[in-house]
């Protein structure tokens, strides 16, 4: 009867994984599922193109597993992995979109964006809205970078562009939302 | 996720270094000198050793500073959001007086930091909302994964035939010493390894395991029990000569851990 | 021996180990059909490595090249398409291919299969046992030429 690995901590199942434990991998990836897909539908817009990113983001992760050093760093490693292969494919199925130079606005509302449609007044709501309005080139750098933490160079490295642009579009998307998040309070 | 603002690497002057070189410096605001920043500190109160550490810094980020003028032309702010950004990022530390006393750029640092506490919250709701994949979706990805596994090394064994090789991976072992060690109430293996060339049959080799131990089980006679699990499958399964199971407790568990299991 | 035969055979081998006692699983030799591909002198002929027909619990998919695409068992094709200078048999294998790989050249005739076995039993006596089991078929064909096995065990209590 094999042990019940769902209560093992993210660096034992990363560890085993690592070492071809396919029970492990399957468990890591079913317990960060959801926090995955939810971050390549933010950098997507799209369930679907969100899915599919996210399976090839797991085959991705499955290999490269030997390669990290801190297992315990998992979950980040495996989101940037996501948010490279959500990129990837953004990439190689709506060629149009560069990066750098997209200034329209993003999708409103996305196809299948999972947020009560209600404004509430609620600060959450206003931050939700205000990323919608933002280009998608710099919403996609700040999810990257606040919702995914991931370094200036990774970043740069995931969107094909150079840290100053990062920083460029960083700064921009910054000032926007603080000035349109002070209006909520 | 990002609310550590020292676990990430992008805080580092280094990692912009290669794209610096390439733009020019278009110095639009000049940035205080390190010296200026530490006489500026101590006339603020700051002792010596605070107020060089403040001016170190700054002579460090001169590079940044030019660079972030050229970027982001704010020119009625003393201070460009990028530099009150990176200023939070590093907890904000040292303390940079051209901030945190300067009103507006005080304002926007706490906008900032406000924030960043929402943003930390973003995907909470939405992974609460986002469906369970379909179960072929996950079985999917697992054949995928099953066509590359990792068998590693091949381990002979006898065969009774010229010509006949039969072989156990070394992916296969590794395995069966998870289970060995996992069978073992209290244990759970963290990692293995088989230490020798495994490719010589006879040669002499040593199996190293790493254990997560429950709380409140004995060590010692976890690891023995562990080891002799260990030592038992290696020998009904393969033919390797063991000179010894190595096991050590890397790590402790309970039963109800959720360190660092789902959100 | 043409291909349909061979391929025949490879499937009855295939059954055979399956059926010995502390085999859970026969699967196919991930890469079997691109080794073979870049191989050999006076290949004559090659069968299998593919996914099976209803195949064992977990049948494992032949990766033909880096398996890209090949989601799930079937629909893997061990495609072994070779041409030998002795203008002999282009054999192309495919999702219904046995899993068993058999290659034949002028100086052998090699089977290839990789087996989980049961914890409970014991792995070396297992697969000494299969071999058993696969050559003595493989002897009362007095078509081949020097029958060999290359088995590997690649897990033990297997899922």
């Amino acid at each position: 009867m094999a042990v019940d690995l769902s209560e093992a901590s993210d660096a034992v199942l990363a560890s085993r994984a690592a070492e071809g434990d396919e029970r492990a991998f399957e468990q890591l990836l079913r317990r960060h599922l959801g926090l995955m897909t939810a971050y390549a539908t933010r950098l997507t817009s799209s369930r679907a193109d969100a899915n599919d990113a996210v399976q090839e983001a797991s085959i991705a992760i499955w290999r490269e597993l030997p390669t990290l050093s801190e297992p315990a760093a998992v979950r980040g490693w495996m989101m940037r992995i996501v948010s490279r292969k959500s990129f990837d494919l953004v990439r190689s199925r709506r060629p149009a979109s560069d990066v750098d130079e997209l200034e329209l606005p993003s999708e409103p509302g996305g196809r299948d964006d999972p947020e009560r449609a209600v404004v509430t007044g609620d600060a959450m709501s206003g931050l939700r809205s205000a990323l919608r309005r933002l280009p998608e080139s710099q919403r996609q750098v700040w999810t990257l970078r606040e919702v995914g933490g991931e370094s200036y160079a990774d970043i740069a490295e995931t969107t094909g562009t150079t840290v100053t642009a990062v920083r460029g579009l960083l700064a921009r998307a910054r000032e926007t939302l603080t000035r349109e998040m002070e209006a909520w309070r | 996720m990002s609310d550590d603002p020292t676990r990430s690497s992008g805080y580092d002057g280094d990692e912009s270094g290669p794209t610096r070189a390439s733009s020019g410096a278009a110095d639009a605001t000049p940035s205080p000198t390190g010296a200026e920043t530490t006489a500026d500190a101590i006339a603020h109160g700051l002792d010596p050793e605070h107020a060089t550490a403040a001016g170190d810094a700054v002579t460090a980020a001169d590079a940044e500073a030019e660079l972030d003028a050229a970027v982001d032309a704010a020119p009625d702010d003393g201070v460009s959001i990028e530099r009150i950004a990176d200023y939070l990022d590093e907890g904000r530390q040292p303390y940079d007086p051209l901030i945190e006393d300067d009103p507006s750029a005080l304002a926007q640092l706490n906008a900032l930091q406000r924030l960043r506490g929402i943003s930390a919250q973003l995907l909470t709701d939405e992974v609460a909302a986002t469906p369970a994949p379909a179960p072929s979706w996950i079985a999917d990805v697992m054949s995928r994964v099953r066509l590359e596994s990792r068998s590693g090394r091949e381990i002979p064994l006898t065969s009774t035939h010229e010509r006949t090789t039969l072989h156990i991976t070394e992916g296969a072992v590794r395995g069966l010493i998870r289970e060995a060690g996992d069978s073992v109430d209290g244990a759970l293996v963290v990692s293995c390894a088989i230490v020798g060339d495994v490719a010589q049959p006879d040669a002499i080799v040593t199996v190293d395991v790493a254990i997560s131990a429950l709380y409140g089980v004995a060590v010692q006679p976890l690891a023995d029990e562990v080891r002799d699990a260990v030592a038992r499958h290696l020998l009904q399964q393969t033919e390797l000569v063991v000179e010894s199971v190595d096991v050590t407790v890397r790590d402790v568990h309970q039963l109800d851990d959720e360190a660092d299991g789902g959100l | 021996m043409d291909d349909s035969r061979l391929s025949q055979l490879a499937t009855e081998l295939g059954a055979l180990a399956a059926g010995a006692p502390g085999v859970v699983r026969v699967q196919a030799r991930p890469g079997f059909a691109t080794v073979v591909r870049r191989a050999v002198d006076g290949l004559t002929s090659v069968v299998g490595g593919g996914t099976g027909l209803g195949g064992g619990a977990d049948a494992g998919a032949a990766g033909a090249a880096g398996g890209a695409g090949a989601v799930g068992g079937a629909g893997a094709a061990g495609a072994a398409d070779v041409v030998d200078g002795s203008g002999a048999v282009a054999t192309v294998t495919g999702p219904s291919a046995p899993i068993v790989g058999i290659v034949v050249t002028k100086a052998e005739t090699r089977i290839t299969l990789d087996i989980a076995v049961s914890d409970e039993a014991a792995g070396p006596r297992v697969a000494r046992d299969v071999a058993e089991r696969l050559l003595g078929r493989l002897a009362v064909e007095s078509e081949l030429v020097e029958p060999s096995l290359d088995l590997r065990i690649v897990g033990v209590g297997g899922l």
